[in-house]
């Protein structure tokens, strides 16, 4: 391995030329936007005139604000939703496994601003909820107002990050740390406050950042819903209709990447070094016991209805696509398959462009995420690690940063040949697609990596394999699990990204779907539509999701299998 | 501090659902005494531990702690220390946090706490510990932050769940003293489970072999070794050569006959009929065919299969009929080795047999 790191320098120019992609692509249009950010925008000298502007500014101040309300109350009611689904699954013998998984994708294969208008005509003033709740009872509760209808459709989307986390954490405690609490005399809620809970907290706090850091960066959800007066959307809005120049817009992305930093930052310190998982021989996870049947009753009751509000946007929006007109009524007046027929007629190349745009985007992202993972972990590359940093760190970088980003500096840049500036090219969607989803298929590529030995690599280099050959035939085939589940983690959450796609459209017949449901849910009319267009992203993002689980099942399968094999030498 | 107590199992029985894990245990330990639990993996030994403190199923039978009946109070309240194989130390607490939690739970004065504290990482040698972490310890040193933390509150009974395992070799020698020093110091009635022979011998008074979740012998580790109940209890303890046949009275003497036609004849009565005869390697010996033996010794004939230099001793397998024996001789400087293949005699001496039922 060092032998060749010292005479060949494939792998040097190989991490050039990536070091170079993302400092072109990453760094400098985040450089750039930070640059403008502080320069006073008539005389180009760096200054702090833009932040005192922005904080004169009562709209500014106002958006600053509900961001933050907005994102902290979303970590509230998304702990308030898994808490109890956590307690349920690792504390009792209770068949949670099952739900928790299907939770678990939701956030996946729908992201928020999806389901946003099918949410208003269920929770909505006139929506079926509050028609039903006025019928009965005589009021209304103003769910879907302003700010709470953000609050509710992204807690309810974005908890699964919590849940996932905080059960993991609990089911890592090793049941010793429990029993020898026990046994020193503790039980109970002391128990329970003194040894579980601050043992799960570093899973709990990264769940709950995650939840901060998705909800404060998104722009769809709260576009959708007409509540502008937030930051992200207020950053798209200024560059949208102001243009380019206007420096809010880059002050904005700046607060928002340093949100965004510190919400990682956060995640990061909780788990740093906070290894719990102590699970040992003699079980691991908490004490679990069975319940009596009434309890089993009030369980199943919380997890149903729990699963009914969480289920709440895809019911709205299959009854939003199949429907005539729904509205002031408790469901559609009709059904029909025309809003399927006219988006499958009229906007296919909607569904081609996503295609095409996250197919790609996810091809650049398993090589990518290969060649990164395997110069950071198997070479001796001197700065490999800041490979591994600066595609990581795509991270922290809000959809709407990026995407003003390339704005401002591929605007000038014509492209050869075409004739047209790079970043009004259908190609940068493609590369800010595979920017954003650089890390999740990285971290893929590396978990494939670090599950094949060294010494397999060394055995083909021992019978005469060059290290090129090796890698060709042991290193990726073995990988090749790893990396068919990274590449459809990245198809999946591209096909239906927005903020950055919704700022780098020029063009209609460039868009993708996720654009496309943006336009069509803009107007009454276009909700049917734009419904059975989502319908349409939620079913390839869904059918995409649930084959990687397979693949990611059948690799821990065989792994099991050869490491029983192993076990026997 | 109150003198040591007994503990007192009586007809105890365990099941994890369906499948029996404890069958009609009984055992008699005395105060002040240090017992172990010796047994292969599956036998029920750290079951039998985690019963007596309070975890796992509700057993049949009872437990009775100083004359007290435990039986059926929860962990929080039994007052017996645990000292856990993985140490369960608390990783977000400091080491001085984890040996105060004990003395909290027990509302005990907070300068009382601290000096309590002070004087258990004093007796473990971890005082200048107190404030680090326990992931910042060796594994040596985590185990006496979870002894200091068990014994700090002055449990009734000091039970210890495989306290050498995590440990590398060297440290376990150390640590075996170290343990014993402890208990002796405090002189606590001290039970603990291992699946080492080596471990129970040099540290227990007495110890309880166990299989299948029944007690196969009690008795201290001489007594186990040299006069063992059952071939389980033999061969479990130590390396043996088992012949199974049958005994014959013959004048006052017995007369063994192998299954494959070998005899030994003793001077023992010998009541039943059928059974075995197990031959310790080191109470054997071999030599060239033919040469004299005492008249003791009855040889059999039969073929080197191989031979281990170990050091001090030379362990030949000899091929007797059909079974394999192992012998092991002492060596000294300048000793020949015999060789594959050779044709020797295996030496028994009728002085070390043990005989037993079938």
């Amino acid at each position: 391995m060092s032998y060749f790191a010292r005479t060949s320098p494939g792998p040097a120019v190989v991490a050039i030329l990536l070091g170079l992609f993302l400092l072109v692509f990453l760094v400098i249009p985040v450089a750039k936007v930070i640059f403008v950010a502080f320069q006073d925008p008539n005389t180009g000298a760096l200054t702090l005139v833009n932040f005192a502007d922005f904080f004169n500014t009562s709209l500014f101040r106002e958006s600053f604000f509900n961001s933050l309300y907005v994102a902290l109350m979303s970590v509230v009611v998304g702990s308030v939703i898994a808490m109890p689904l956590a307690y349920f699954t690792t504390r009792f013998n209770f068949n949670g496994a099952v739900l928790i998984q299907t939770l678990g994708v939701i956030p996946l294969i729908m992201p928020p601003f999806v389901g946003a208008v099918a949410m208003q005509l269920l929770f909505g003033t006139n929506g079926s909820i509050n028609l039903l709740l006025d019928e009965w009872f005589g009021i209304n509760i103003p769910f879907m107002e302003g700010l709470n209808g953000v609050i509710l459709v992204e807690s309810i989307h974005y908890f699964p990050f919590i849940l996932i986390n905080l059960s993991a954490a609990l089911n890592n405690i090793d049941r010793s740390m429990e029993e020898s609490a026990q046994n020193l005399g503790a039980n109970g809620l002391r128990l329970f406050r003194r040894i579980v809970l601050p043992l799960a907290m570093p899973g709990y706090v990264a769940g709950a950042s995650l939840v901060f850091l998705k909800v404060f960066d998104d722009l769809g959800t709260p576009l959708l819903l007409n509540v502008n007066n937030m930051l992200a959307p207020q950053a798209y809005l200024r560059i949208s209709s102001i243009g380019i120049s206007d420096p809010m817009g880059y002050v904005i992305s700046v607060i928002l990447v340093l949100f965004s930093l510190f919400a990682l930052w956060t995640s990061f310190l909780a788990m740093r070094g906070k290894e719990y998982a102590t699970v040992q021989k003699g079980g691991g996870g908490l004490m679990k016991r069975d319940l009596r049947v009434w309890e089993k009753v009030g369980a199943y009751a919380v997890v149903v209805f729990t699963l009914l509000i969480v289920l709440s946007p895809h019911i709205g929006l299959t009854l939003l696509s199949f429907g005539t007109i729904w509205s002031f009524s408790v469901l559609p007046d009709g059904y029909t398959l025309a809003n399927y027929q006219e988006v499958i007629g009229t906007t296919s190349e909607y569904i081609t462009n996503t295609m095409l745009y996250a197919g790609l985007a996810a091809l650049i992202d398993v090589i990518f995420g290969t060649a990164i993972a395997y110069l950071v972990w198997r070479t001796k590359l001197v700065g490999r690690k800041w490979l591994d940093y600066l595609a990581t760190g795509a991270l922290a970088i809000p959809g709407v940063v990026l995407g003003i980003g390339y704005l401002r500096t591929f605007y000038e840049f014509e492209v050869p040949f075409i004739g047209q500036p790079l970043a009004s090219w259908w190609v940068i969607i493609v590369v800010a697609l595979a920017v954003r989803r650089l890390p999740y298929a990285l971290r893929a590529c590396v978990a494939a990596l670090q599950q094949v030995a060294v010494a397999l690599e060394e055995a083909a280099e021992n019978l005469g394999a060059t290290k090129y050959r090796t890698v060709k035939r042991v290193v990726v085939p073995l990988m090749s699990g790893g990396i068919i589940a990274g590449f459809v983690t990245s198809f999946a959450t591209a096909a239906v990204e927005l903020s950055a796609t919704i700022m780098l459209v020029s063009a209609e017949s460039d868009a993708p779907l996720s654009y496309g449901i943006y336009v069509f849910m803009q107007s009454a009319a276009g909700r049917g539509p734009g419904a059975a267009l989502g319908m349409i992203a939620v079913v390839i993002v869904g059918v995409a999701t649930y084959l990687s689980h397979r693949v990611i099942e059948r690799g821990k399968r065989e792994r099991a299998l050869d490491a029983a094999l192993a076990g026997g030498v | 501090m109150k003198g040591p107590v007994s503990v007192k199992i009586e007809d105890v029985h365990v099941s994890f659902g369906r499948t029996r894990v404890l069958t009609g245990v009984n055992l008699d330990i005395e105060p002040g005494e240090f017992f172990a639990f010796l047994g292969p993996s599956g036998s029920g030994k750290s079951t039998l531990l985690r019963t007596i403190a309070g975890f796992g199923p509700l057993p049949a039978g009872r437990i009775l702690i100083d004359g007290q009946n435990v039986t059926a109070l929860p962990p929080w309240k039994r007052n017996v220390g645990m000292v856990f194989q993985s140490y369960a130390l608390w990783p977000h607490m400091t080491v001085r946090k984890n040996v105060a939690f004990g003395l909290e739970e027990r509302r005990v004065d907070g300068k009382e706490i601290r000096r309590r504290v002070e004087a258990a990482l004093d007796l473990v040698g971890l005082a200048e510990f107190a404030d680090r972490r326990p992931t910042q310890l060796s594994g040596g040193q985590q185990q006496r932050v979870a002894l200091a933390r068990t014994v700090v509150v002055e449990p009734r009974v000091l039970l210890l769940d495989e306290p050498l395992s995590n440990l590398d070799a060297n440290l376990r020698v150390q640590m075996r003293r170290d343990i014993l020093d402890l208990q002796r110091k405090l002189s606590l009635t001290t039970i603990f489970v291992t699946h080492d022979q080596e471990e129970a011998n040099t540290m227990s008074d007495r110890m309880a072999v166990l299989h299948d979740g029944v007690i196969q012998q009690v008795g201290a580790p001489v007594t186990l070794y040299d006069r063992p109940a059952n071939l389980f209890v033999a061969d479990f303890l130590g390396t043996a050569n088992v012949l199974k046949g049958r005994f014959t009275a013959d004048n006052g003497r017995s007369r063994f006959t192998d299954e494959s036609g070998i005899e030994i004849s003793f001077d023992k009565e010998v009541e039943h009929e059928r059974g075995a005869v197990v031959l310790r390697p080191q109470n054997l010996t071999i030599q060239s065919p033919g040469a004299p033996h005492g008249p003791h010794i009855i040889p059999l004939s039969g073929t080197v299969q191989y031979v281990e230099f170990l050091g001090s001793i030379v362990r030949y397998a000899v091929q007797v009929g059909p079974h394999v024996i192992l012998i092991d001789e002492s060596h000294r400087q300048g000793d020949q080795l015999f060789q594959k293949g050779e044709s020797v005699e295996v030496g028994v001496d009728t002085n070390y047999l043990t005989i037993l039922a079938q």
